[in-house]
């Protein structure tokens, strides 16, 4: 039976639980018990069951395709084989894609990509790297060096790339940008620093375009950045956050004007870019909520190694009781309020699947639909938090009216929908957690609103 | 300030605008504003009982909504010394509630309320209210004890109120005895009601799934009884089991009871219209027949948004005693040199959001036909069976239809639902009308 719906179309499946980097937002613990898992996910791979579950729970509607985990290059060869019959079972499969560090040599993914099927007309195989900006960040948040390896890394596989007849096959390169709290602390010192790193990927677009001679390459980059969440965001960080995107807003009018990037261009405060995607639909809003809603727990799934299924990625790892007692009872308990206050007993519980199980089936997709395919509860269920929050000060005092507090939670939900996130955090899918509100209530989301024109907002 | 401090500090605001303002004020003062919503603050002792109920949460779910390590006896009576003088430092007198299996056979609800007694001084009015399964009738002493309460408590300002958990004589099967020892017998009945009648108790059995198709009879002879203890025929509080076990059958059982309960009560007030809209209206309406006719204020119609729930054994308050699992957990009285020193933050959002929340946003209830009678689920119990707190249960939905459907027919059938029409709020009787015309009730 699996998925019942013709609504469920993606799959994530984990394929790496080492690192060779401990970034410092990463919502993985790298405790040395995730090398357990090393040899369940070979054996779920090599045995075929990841191949004999999707085909149970998707039959043959499967059109995306993920790998998560740790970093995928890592153990990315032992998939060289095994891709093409993954993807030869599925004939509506559209795209392969995962999300690298890139520190490992770029001759691993040009061994994956041999091993492709390169006849499938239109199929694409979307990769996203890990690059947070210069090394003041980069390095910071990754390790040291890593800036170099991860930007070398890139070029010579673009190199390499153009060496290689790709025939229907078709590559896409973006970038994700994360910033940390301490990132934004290093920037408000000096706004001539954000006019770094804007050059740092300008100039890093420059040479890849320069790299890139294969036709069937696309590269799709940005240097806008995205926060760090859920994050422990404070009042202070939030308005810290805002004077942040304040100068990030200086600095675009003033490239918008004078063309300073010759590649970054347009807006750059992505929870703009997202409000304003939202506005263009907002008439969709109410039919069809799931638009707008992160596709886990919807049209995409996570796998495990052990046969259950997650809402997404961020569940990882949880479904084990070894694991996450090592977590309870080491170093990340009090770090985090999930690893002490139950939150993920709940997760182990509720939110965590067999996939052999119909009957929960059923009840995960009903519990997460009720997630999906609504939008007046969760605006509403988000008021009472949004209200305490303004009412203690927390946030800033306008929030206390109704209509500019309705306006925040929907803004909220609109921007940064993540529903494993939520259950981590509240317990409640339906509610973001208190540090986003406090992210995004102390001037993020007041000055995106001011800064609407004719043609924005 | 960090994260976890700054949650602390949500929390308080929110406890100090709230119910802590709501028991800073006198009765008076509290009636009729919004803090009469926050009045109350229920005590949870463990969830050990005498008798082992088929749909108890609490004899099901335990050890989990009550964590073992908290049913320490000395842990609870001392946590609650700790209370008692915080609530006396900071000048707050709250309604109070004991609550636990059954907190009046054993000893350490007797401890209880011994020291709450020694420790009221204060002039406002306040009541205690003890829900218990009555089991206590058959110890002497015991029953003995509780009497000597009414008077003791009376004369210190103290309303003292016990609610009867008993479901009566052809349900007796949902509620069996852990002990061979204790009996439902003539002689417990007979202690029972004269108990009732001597401390004007009510009864609020539980209409459960099982055995639906005896309350007709049931309810007979809880009539039958209150004449022959002369006890007001409205002393009865009927509400269903909000679990996911209804089948079409029992709903079809539940809808006929429905039917029986109006025409019954019509016929007590010998077919008055009027006799019979104050009762609705007015009165009590032995909870059931009132459903659907008012509005609750605050959102949710049962005490989740009213009371402020603690467990003593380890002085953490949740937003109540069927969602109580460890992650539910709001926050905990922290104790540092034999005094409670300060409150600390564990999840005060889901708190927020389950006090401020109205029943029919959950999600599907804002489009259902019936939203604007129904009470809505059972948070707990949603959590129980959906693994969501928020996601109603199929099964449950299904019941209050045909529960609703029991009820209206009814009232057309006997003639007065034009004037029930006339006193409801006007999108009831929209709905009403939709309801009729699709024919969904």
């Amino acid at each position: 039976m699996g998925f019942t719906t013709e609504r469920q179309i993606a799959a994530e499946l984990l394929s790496s639980s080492v690192c060779n980097a401990d970034c410092t937002y990463c919502f993985i613990p790298k405790v040395t018990s995730l090398k357990d898992f090393l040899p369940k996910i070979q054996n779920s791979l090599f045995s075929q069951k990841y191949l004999k579950d999707l085909k149970n729970l998707y039959g043959d509607k499967l059109e995306h395709l993920s790998l998560w985990g740790t970093e995928p290059l890592t153990t990315l060869k032992d998939w060289n084989e095994e891709l093409p019959k993954i993807i030869n079972e599925f004939p509506n499969l559209k795209e392969l894609s995962f999300s690298t560090n890139l520190f490992l040599t770029p001759t691993i993914i040009t061994s994956c990509i041999e091993h492709l099927p390169k006849n499938r007309k239109g199929f694409q195989f979307n990769i996203q790297i890990s690059i947070d900006g210069p090394p003041e960040i980069t390095d910071n948040n990754r390790g040291k060096n890593s800036t170099n390896k991860i930007t070398n890394n890139f070029l010579i596989l673009l190199q390499l790339l153009n060496n290689i007849d790709l025939q229907e096959l078709q590559i896409n390169f973006s970038f994700k940008p994360t910033l940390s709290l301490d990132n934004i602390d290093w920037f408000l010192e000096s706004s001539s620093r954000i006019w770094g790193y804007f050059f740092f990927f300008d100039i890093l677009i420059d040479k890849a375009n320069y790299c890139n001679k294969n036709k069937n390459v696309h590269l799709n980059l940005t240097g806008v950045p995205t926060i760090a969440v859920p994050g422990f965001y404070t009042t202070e960080d939030g308005i810290k956050v805002s004077k942040f995107f304040t100068e990030l807003k200086f600095i675009e009018l003033d490239n918008n004007e004078r063309n300073i990037f010759k590649h970054i261009k347009g807006c750059l405060n992505i929870y703009e870019i997202r409000f304003k995607n939202f506005i263009n639909f907002s008439s969709e809003f109410t039919n069809k909520p799931s638009m707008f809603t992160c596709s886990g727990g919807d049209s995409n799934f996570q796998m495990d190694c052990d046969g259950n299924i997650h809402i997404c990625h961020r569940t990882l790892f949880y479904e084990s009781k070894e694991y996450t007692d090592t977590l309870i009872k080491e170093e990340y308990m009090g770090k985090n309020d999930h690893f002490s206050n139950g939150l993920i007993k709940n997760i182990q519980k509720n939110w965590i699947v067999k996939n052999d199980n119909q009957d929960e089936i059923n009840r995960f997709l009903y519990i997460t639909g009720n997630y999906h395919n609504y939008y007046l509860h969760k605006i509403q269920f988000s008021l009472p938090v949004i209200y305490e929050l303004a009412n203690s000060g927390q946030i800033s005092k306008i929030y206390s009216n109704e209509n500019w507090a309705t306006q925040l939670s929907i803004f909220t939900h609109a921007v940064s929908s993540c529903p494993a996130e939520n259950i981590l955090n509240n317990g409640n899918i339906y509610v973001p957690p208190i540090s986003m509100f406090r992210l995004y209530g102390n001037g993020v989301f007041e000055n995106i609103l001011k800064s609407g024109t004719p043609n924005g907002l | 300030m960090d994260y976890k401090q700054q949650n602390d500090d949500l929390l308080v605001n929110f406890l100090n605008r709230t119910f802590f303002h709501s028991w800073k004020m006198s009765p008076e003062n509290r009636k009729n504003t919004s803090f009469q919503n926050y009045s109350s603050l229920e005590l949870e002792l463990n969830p050990l009982c005498s008798t082992n109920c088929k749909y108890c949460y609490l004899a099901k779910y335990g050890k989990e909504l009550m964590p073992v390590k908290s049913w320490n006896k000395k842990q609870i009576i001392g946590n609650l010394g700790y209370i008692l003088e915080w609530l006396k430092k900071e000048k707050l007198n709250p309604n109070l509630e004991i609550f636990s299996g059954d907190p009046l056979v054993q000893n350490t609800g007797y401890e209880m309320i011994e020291k709450i007694y020694n420790w009221y001084d204060g002039k406002d009015r306040i009541n205690l209210l003890i829900p218990s399964n009555m089991d206590f009738l058959h110890y002497p002493d015991k029953t003995q004890k509780i009497l000597d309460y009414y008077e003791k408590f009376d004369k210190k300002n103290i309303d003292f109120v016990i609610s009867a958990s008993v479901d009566g004589l052809f349900l007796e099967e949902n509620r069996p005895h852990r002990s061979s020892v204790l009996k439902y017998d003539d002689v417990f009945y007979d202690k029972l009601f004269t108990f009732t009648k001597q401390t004007g108790t009510g009864f609020h059995p539980m209409i459960y799934s099982e055995g639906i198709e005896k309350w007709p009879e049931n309810f007979l002879w809880f009539q039958k009884m209150f004449k022959k203890y002369q006890i007001p025929f409205q002393s009865i509080y009927l509400l269903e089991v909000r679990n996911a076990n209804w089948t079409i059958h029992q709903c079809q059982e539940l809808e006929k009871f429905m039917n029986f309960l109006v025409k019954w009560t019509w016929d007590h007030f010998n077919h008055s219209e009027e006799e019979m809209l104050n009762f609705l209206f007015k009165g009590k309406g032995f909870n059931i027949l009132t459903n659907g006719l008012s509005t609750i204020g605050r959102g949710i119609g049962c005490s989740i948004q009213s009371t402020m729930m603690l467990r003593l054994g380890d002085l953490k308050f949740v937003p109540c005693h069927r969602t109580s699992y460890d992650f539910m957990e709001s926050g905990e009285f922290i104790v540092k040199d034999g005094k409670i020193d300060h409150i600390s933050s564990i999840n005060p959002s889901l708190l927020f959001t389950i006090n401020g929340i109205n029943i029919s946003s959950l999600p599907g209830c804002n489009n259902c036909a019936i939203a604007q009678f129904c009470s809505g689920g059972c948070l707990g119990s949603q959590y129980e069976t959906t693994g969501d707190l928020f996601s109603p249960i199929p099964t449950v939905c299904r019941m209050m239809h045909y529960k609703f459907r029991g009820l209206f027919r009814a009232y057309e059938e006997i003639g007065i639902m034009p004037k029930i029409l006339n006193l409801i709020d006007k999108n009831k009787v929209e709905a009403y009308k939709f309801c009729i015309k699709e024919q969904i009730l």
